[in-house]
């Protein structure tokens, strides 16, 4: 009982500390919350609006934004953008890192950085650019600011991070020497925003994906079935926001991505290039291989082919 | 900074253990032994809810609940094990489960097979319920059970879980996990069955 009380003790510390804005209990407060999950609104009339999220078995797409939003930021916009598909029936999951500069038609807004979707229209803009790009159908979005993040890595102890090679970069704070360390709040925030590394942006967002895998596998070695799936709900509705999504949805959302190993989920990088448009630095994406991963990826949430 | 889901249902691991301490949560009896009776016990019956902390599941819920389950032990495990014949499950499970149950998954299920049991009786028949709110009363039941029946050299254990929904005022069993591991005549089996 000490453990337990020390654990939620050290996550509500964690979150109202570090997250400095957050309430105890999301539940009284949902809009300070620092996690938001969003059920997307498919468009009218497209053959998508039939789609049913969260069916036992069923493929079920998820976006994850890591959203820049702080205190004298105007406008939060999409800082880390990741599909993930899981598919219960074959036990697999893949998780399509997106960079945050990516060039893209942003819908109404013309062709711009897809991170700029979040800033122009939220969750739901968000979704529906990535849709167009990956032809996903997207029914949840899932956001945290770098607060949140931070708050839930220490609250659970630390996640164990692969440094790939030595990092030091002023701007992000990382200092790393390589190889296999546990990581704090504070260090996988740094380590997920460094730039400044060979293929800069790229290697970036591939490194937010591999930090995924690596929770993934911490969470499955604390229990995966209904009972603790539904422990989980009671925690995940004390610190985040639901919009639109039933609890049986988030129930069987939480089933499928803890049906699923770790070594069955697949982090793959966007086929994309560093480039310029004008004055500014952007990412292409890499045609027609990109159009091949995504066709692979959306109709099934798993990559046969590549 | 795209872990969210999973950093945050990782916390929840942190501080969901405490499920085993019957007094600092309502609607927990302690998880006493059951000897020589047939009747589940009910040890913890909890639900979570998006709009409040965690509570006692209503009593009509979960008397319901029991009901089923009740009628499940009886079906799978008494009956085959005093009579040689199982119950019929139709009116217990949905159609998709009954379907598994009475299929593939019959082995681990029902407790057919084994010699004649004249004086069965449970060492335990505990069940713990955990509900979910869905706005409108609970949508969902998950059943973790623990069970232990023995007699006349035949022993039968099983451990898993049932979840439960609502299917025209009735609970039904939609889908199950267990293990049942049967002693009899001196060599021991363990069988597994996952649905849903």
């Amino acid at each position: 009982m000490r453990r337990v009380a020390t654990s939620l003790v050290a996550l509500l510390v964690g979150l109202t500390t570090v997250a400095g804005i957050v309430a105890a209990d999301a539940r009284r407060d949902h809009d300070r919350a620092p996690i938001t999950i969003t059920a997307v609104q498919q468009p009218e009339g497209s053959a998508l609006a039939s789609y049913e999220p969260g069916t036992w078995g069923r493929t079920v797409f998820v976006l994850l934004v890591g959203s820049d939003e702080r205190a004298g930021l105007d406008g939060a916009r999409g800082d880390a953008l990741h599909v993930v598909g899981l598919n219960p029936g074959l036990n697999r999951a893949t998780i399509i890192d997106i960079p945050r500069d990516s060039w893209v038609d942003v819908p109404g807004h013309g062709v711009g950085r897809i991170n700029t979707a979040f800033q122009f229209g939220g969750p739901q803009l968000q979704a529906e650019t990535v849709r167009r790009l990956t032809g996903a159908p997207i029914s949840y979005v899932i956001t945290t600011t770098f607060a949140g993040l931070t708050a839930m890595v220490d609250a659970i102890g630390g996640v164990n991070v692969q440094i790939p090679y030595h990092m030091d970069d002023k701007n992000s704070g990382a200092a790393f020497e390589p190889g296999l360390q546990r990581l704090n709040g504070r260090q996988v925030l740094a380590f997920s925003r460094d730039r400044h590394i060979p293929d800069g942006d790229l290697v970036r967002t591939a490194h937010q994906g591999q930090v995924i895998v690596h929770a993934l596998s911490d969470l499955r070695g604390r229990g995966t079935s209904g009972t603790d799936t539904l422990r989980y709900l009671d925690v995940l509705y004390r610190n985040v926001k639901t919009v639109g999504i039933s609890p049986t949805d988030l129930f069987r959302l939480g089933r499928a991505a803890l049906a699923i190993p770790p070594g069955n989920v697949r982090n793959f990088p966007m086929p994309a290039y560093v480039g310029m448009k004008g004055k500014l630095s952007v990412v292409f994406v890499r045609q027609p291989v990109a159009q091949g991963v995504f066709r692979d990826f959306a109709d099934d949430g798993v990559l046969q082919a590549h | 900074m795209a872990a969210a889901l999973l950093l945050v249902l990782v916390a929840g691991a942190c501080s969901s253990s405490g499920k085993d301490e019957p007094q600092a949560r309502p609607g927990v009896t302690g998880g006493q032994v059951v000897e020589g009776d047939l009747t589940l016990d009910t040890v913890a019956w909890d639900e979570v809810s998006p709009r409040k902390a965690v509570g006692p599941l209503d009593d009509v819920d979960r008397a319901s609940v029991m009901k089923t389950l009740q009628a499940t032990f009886d079906a799978t495990v008494v009956r085959p094990l005093t009579t040689g014949t199982a119950g019929a499950i139709d009116a217990l499970f949905t159609a998709d489960a009954a379907a598994r149950a009475a299929g593939p998954d019959r082995v681990a299920l029902f407790d057919e097979g084994l010699p004649r049991v004249k004086d069965l009786e449970a060492t335990r028949a505990n069940v713990r319920l955990t509900a979910l709110d869905n706005g409108n009363g609970p949508a969902l039941v998950v059943a973790k059970v623990d069970w232990d029946v023995r007699g006349d050299g035949v022993h039968v254990q099983r451990i898993g879980e049932l979840s439960l929904v609502p299917v025209l005022g009735v609970w039904m069993v939609g889908a199950y996990t267990v293990i049942t591991t049967r002693t009899a005549g001196g060599s021991t089996t363990t069988t597994t069955a996952a649905s849903g």
